[in-house]
């Protein structure tokens, strides 16, 4: 055994492209141990970023280091690495006690060792009762625990989870989070990608937000949700008579800035203040006595604030240079990097 | 901040560790009780025609056995079934990643699963061989015994084609991992089975003539006349050559690929 070097993950303008489609666009940041929330839309880039960080791609344009070495195919660096993938594949005639051992043993471990440490890798993760079974059999989430064992059974300092949770019922997520944390604390670099922001929320305040391949804030998770209270949203009301709510909506809404009607039985706000347009919303409903079937916001969601990230840099947000020295360009309020800890 | 963390695994240790992850795999396989039947098959059909025919030299039985059905056939279908897929297979079931991931190195993995290809293809051939051997001349045990040197000259031909078969199907199933199945047989079909019976010195690009010349077997195919005779220990070179080519090959792709992870 001996003395490692602190862990650490770095990314300097880096960009990765399939021909003609770009995958990741100029990403620079340096993450530092603990928990990092890696927050983005489906086909964001997510995947492709852990897989450069976890050696299994090499960057078309710049660099990826961890812990100061370059990952793609070093052993030295591969030893600190464990990497939980986001498909849904085991192999299917092991158990999952044969499955981590396997790792284990590829990781560097005796046998004996590595069977005892698979041992007590599932137990950590609650599959002690079902880890002489064949894997094929397990639910969904037993299969995520299966291959979280396998991802932390050779102790590495570098953990990237790719939508770790995905599938998992609440007792499995549980026990999940709890497994992350304690890794983060002991030191460890956890990368934690999703797009489902509470769960981030629960595990860390350090979120990278990565969207069309570009990183476009970096931050605290409180500021992220205050971002989607504050860009503007759409409120959409499905009623009896939705151009008489328009009227009344709009003429006692200072934050209401357009009202549209989708169709006969549709009205649409599109508002800078959602928490008053809501209520003003409900009070004329209630005052009006109209017949409510539908009242939802199609954009309150993560994925409608990347875009308006995006849009408001004009496709250039808070990448390269501007990223790795902790300034998110497609934040709009200051505050919003003031905690980027991985800032360089 | 600082961890302790177990140094990477040697070379030995890595090419050992997928060896008998590899082993277990493929022990479990369909692929295995595929080969076995096959096996089963050849051995079956060559005792049946031993036995109720009652040849008059089963020694030439034998020979013929071993040249249809081992070279022939066995020779290319098992060093394929376990070895064509190897890592295709994994790319297909996304489960490369857990093998790249691990600080083996690629080298270790490629030669893991090579080595574990090879020891199982030549085991299942080699049982075969003797099998076939002790049946054929089961109720003659002065040819058992007189036959010996000559069955364990074919089990070691086989062996080293197996080898560069093995080696072969590796190449070409990291090398085009979408089409592996298909490349392997193409080349199989159209060079070491096909070109192997063309007159002159045409066949010498085929591995398998190579390797029936060192088993001392008859030359068959076409204009057998035409075909320069050449010493045992050229041949031993060169299918010991084309398989360090083709296994330097596999290697160098696997430690290069990217296996088309982003396009997952």
């Amino acid at each position: 055994m001996s003395a490692s070097d602190p862990a650490s993950v770095k990314a300097i303008r880096c960009s990765k492209w399939y021909g003609k489609v770009t995958a990741l666009q100029d990403i620079s940041l340096q993450l530092t141990p603990g928990v990092w929330g890696l927050l983005g839309p489906n086909g964001s880039g997510k995947t492709t970023f852990m897989r450069l960080v976890a050696g299994l791609l090499q960057p078309s344009v710049g660099t990826v280091k961890v812990c100061d070495e370059a990952p793609f195919g070093n052993p030295n660096v591969l030893r600190r690495i464990g990497l939980c993938p986001e498909a849904d594949a085991l192999y299917e005639d092991f158990t999952a006690l044969e499955f981590v051992t396997s790792m284990a043993e590829l990781s560097g471990y005796k046998r004996s060792d590595a069977k005892e440490r698979a041992s007590k890798a599932l137990h950590d993760f609650g599959l002690e009762k079902a880890m002489e079974r064949k894997m094929g059999g397990y639910s969904r989430g037993m299969r995520q625990r299966a291959k979280l064992a396998q991802t932390v059974v050779h102790d590495p300092d570098i953990i990237l989870l790719d939508e770790p949770l995905t599938g998992t019922d609440p007792t499995s997520r549980h026990v999940i989070l709890e497994q992350v944390k304690k890794r983060a604390d002991d030191g460890a670099v956890v990368l934690f990608s999703t797009h489902v922001l509470h769960e981030v929320e629960a595990l860390t305040e350090q979120v990278l937000l990565i969207a069309r391949g570009q990183l476009v804030a970096q931050g605290n998770v409180h500021e992220i949700r205050d971002l989607l209270s504050e860009h503007p949203h759409h409120v959409r009301v499905e009623c009896d008579k939705p151009r008489e709510l328009g009227a009344r909506v709009l003429a006692t809404t200072p934050g209401v800035q357009t009202v549209t009607f989708p169709s006969e039985t549709e009205v649409e706000f599109l508002s800078h203040d959602p928490d008053a347009t809501y209520s003003s919303v409900a009070k004329q409903i209630l005052e009006g006595g109209f017949q409510v079937r539908a009242l939802t916001s199609p954009d309150a969601t993560l994925e409608a604030l990347f875009h308006y990230l995006v849009e408001r840099s004009g496709g250039m947000a808070g990448t390269g240079a501007d990223a790795a020295s902790g300034k998110a360009r497609g934040v709009p309020t200051p505050a919003a990097t003031k905690n980027a800890k991985g800032a360089a | 901040m600082s961890r302790p963390i177990l140094p990477a695994p040697s070379v030995g240790a890595s090419i050992a560790a997928v060896f008998r992850l590899n082993m277990a795999r493929m022990l479990r396989g369909r692929k295995v009780r595929f080969a076995v039947v096959a096996l089963v098959l050849v051995v079956a059909a060559t005792l049946i025609a031993r036995y109720a025919v009652d040849p008059e030299d089963p020694t030439l039985l034998f020979r013929d056995a071993v040249d249809l059905g081992f070279f022939g056939l066995l020779a290319y279908l098992i060093p394929f079934l376990f070895n064509s897929g190897a890592i295709a297979e994994e790319v297909e079931t996304r489960t490369l990643p857990y093998l790249l991931l691990r600080p083996t190195g690629r080298v270790g993995l490629t030669m893991g699963k090579y080595f574990s290809g090879v020891a199982l293809s030549f085991g299942l051939l080699a049982a075969g061989m003797i099998v076939l051997h002790i049946g054929v001349f089961a109720t003659e045990p002065t040819a058992m015994i007189d036959n010996l040197d000559e069955t364990a000259r074919m089990i070691g031909a086989l062996g080293l084609l197996t080898l560069c078969y093995s080696a072969l199907c590796l190449f070409w199933g990291s090398l085009i991992t979408e089409a592996s199945g298909l490349m392997a047989t193409l080349h199989l079909g159209a060079i070491e089975f096909a070109m192997g019976m063309l007159p002159w010195a045409i066949r010498f690009v085929s591995m398998n003539y190579w390797a029936t010349q060192i088993a001392g077997l008859p030359k068959g195919g076409f204009l057998v006349d035409s075909v320069p005779d050449v010493e045992v220990w050229i041949a031993c070179v060169v299918i010991s050559v084309t398989t360090l080519v083709l296994l330097g090959g596999a290697t160098l792709v696997i430690s290069k690929s990217q296996f088309g992870f982003g396009k997952a």
